[in-house]
């Protein structure tokens, strides 16, 4: 399967701005991203923050950057199968307790 | 000796002298199958409240807590205590979804809400006043969800009682 880049950073677009957030600011992102277009066209995407640039996000904006994603996966050990991070372990832990929070609204079974 | 001075019917005195006996005793059994089943009514009610609490009121309480006892020791709001804030209400999120677990009826969209607006704000601002400000306006917001979950959703007496009632009415 092939991979796509997307660029938290590219979020960044001040050097007084290192943080990320917003539910809606989150939504807006992953549709210009076309982020489910690019998993319903059988790519696999790669998130990269680079954390030189970004500090901080908040969950509010993951919520809204994967919501659309768990309403079409489901669970979460769908989502990991078709979304990759590359970042450090801080953000990576925090991923997973996103996934654990959309994973509970959206996996039913 | 004839005591029926006034010639009334003896049998009927006395008849209606036992309906009201039977009436009154009828009564009575009423009335404490009515108390009993109040009193069985609010024991159940002040067991699930407690329940409720210890469950879910004093764990989401003390989680508060300990984010407050943290933004209250901030003099300035930078990325990292952005990051640290936000995870403290990871963990509320996380709390609330096991929460979930036992009361599945609560809304926990409303609840999870209340933190994103709040850090929301906060990473918007960047200022430790506004956070420590916020946070009582979140804080109140969540718990007067909780307590009306509480009170109008899961341990609403009146409407479990006559709910029980009406649905013990189909058996007679």
């Amino acid at each position: 399967m092939d991979k796509r880049d997307i660029h938290l950073s590219k979020l960044i677009t001040s050097t007084e701005i290192d943080s990320i957030s917003g539910r809606k600011f989150g939504q807006d992102f992953a549709e210009t991203e076309g982020v489910l277009k690019l998993l319903e066209n059988g790519f696999i995407i790669k998130i990269i923050i680079d954390d030189t640039k970004v500090k901080a996000i908040n969950d509010s904006f993951w919520k809204g950057f994967l919501s659309k994603v768990f309403e079409r996966l489901k669970s979460k050990s769908e989502v990991n199968k078709l979304l990759e991070f590359d970042c450090n372990s801080s953000f990576k832990k925090q991923i997973d307790k996103n996934f654990e929070i959309l994973d509970s609204i959206y996996n039913e079974s | 000796m004839n005591l029926n001075y006034c010639n009334l019917p003896i049998q009927v005195i006395t008849n209606d002298s036992n309906w009201v006996d039977i009436l009154t005793l009828l009564f009575t059994i009423i009335s404490i199958i009515v108390i009993i089943y109040v009193v069985f009514l609010a024991k159940q009610t002040e067991i699930q409240y407690d329940k409720f609490k210890k469950l879910c009121l004093d764990l989401v309480d003390s989680e508060l807590n300990n984010i407050y006892l943290y933004i209250k020791e901030q003099h300035n709001i930078g990325s990292r205590e952005l990051y640290i804030i936000n995870e403290y209400f990871s963990d509320l999120n996380i709390l609330f979804i096991s929460i979930r677990k036992i009361y599945p009826k609560i809304d926990i969209d409303a609840l999870q809400n209340c933190s994103f607006e709040y850090t929301d704000q906060i990473f918007e601002r960047k200022d430790a006043d506004s956070a420590k400000l916020y946070f009582h306006q979140t804080r109140i917001s969540i718990l007067n969800d909780l307590y009306n979950y509480a009170y109008f959703k899961e341990l609403n007496f009146l409407q479990r009682g006559v709910l029980k009632v009406f649905s013990n009415v189909k058996y007679f």
